[in-house]
């Protein structure tokens, strides 16, 4: 696959990656903040050391946090 | 709704005064436990709507952990969406049950890619070569 486009969404950074197949479609996938990107190729490592800032990888746990304490008191 | 079919997949339009895009493609059900060994899943998306389809057969000689991943959009940061998400599968030969739910979630190693497959309340571990044929529908920001 291709890498086809890089985008950066949301308070958390996520990274959106579009890849192109060999038959023309799209892929998609996913890195939330913190996630090993070591395997990717070096445009989205740069990217994750750009966006995913001490800053930013802070306010995730938060939210991760947050979330978890809500789904266990549902 | 018109639209216009801007490269492979995906199309923009609009309804009333609101700009939808579309887009079409495939995504990769991940496990950090036990990778699925075959998989075919396929995404549609319009507008901040996600819908997810697909089938995997799971690790041929590891059991998975219970939370899945891979989603191709994250799930929706919106506390006040309640629920971002859910679905069902349509069959799977993992255990007695024959029919799970599925819950999307923001939780763990998968972060807003990760969703739970449910037998009640309880997250289901799927065994060795076992099969699912699933769909989730959720929401995005992006």
């Amino acid at each position: 696959m291709k890498l086809d486009k890089i985008e950066v969404v949301g308070e958390y950074k996520d990274i959106l990656i579009r890849e192109l197949t060999d038959s023309g479609g799209y892929h998609r996938r996913v890195l939330t903040c913190g996630k090993d990107v070591s395997g990717e190729v070096q445009e989205i490592q740069d990217k994750a050391e750009e966006v995913w800032t001490d800053e930013v990888k802070t306010a995730w746990a938060t939210f991760q946090a947050e979330q978890q304490a809500k789904m266990e008191a549902e | 709704m018109t639209g216009i079919i801007g490269g492979a997949g995906s199309k923009s339009g609009v309804i009333g005064t609101t700009e939808l895009d579309y887009e079409e493609g495939t995504w990769t059900v991940t496990n950090s436990s036990a990778t699925p060994q075959s998989q075919e899943c396929i995404y549609t998306k319009v507008g901040r709507l996600v819908h997810c389809s697909g089938t995997f057969e799971s690790h041929a000689s590891s059991t998975s952990a219970a939370l899945w991943g891979g989603l191709p959009f994250p799930s929706s940061s919106d506390a006040s969406q309640g629920v971002r998400g859910a679905g069902g599968t349509a069959y799977q030969s993992n255990t007695s049950s024959t029919q799970f739910g599925v819950l999307v979630t923001v939780e763990g190693t998968e972060g807003r890619s990760g969703f739970y497959l449910e037998s009640g309340s309880t997250s289901i571990t799927f065994g060795t070569s076992k099969h699912a044929y699933f769909y989730i529908t959720y929401i995005t920001d992006s």
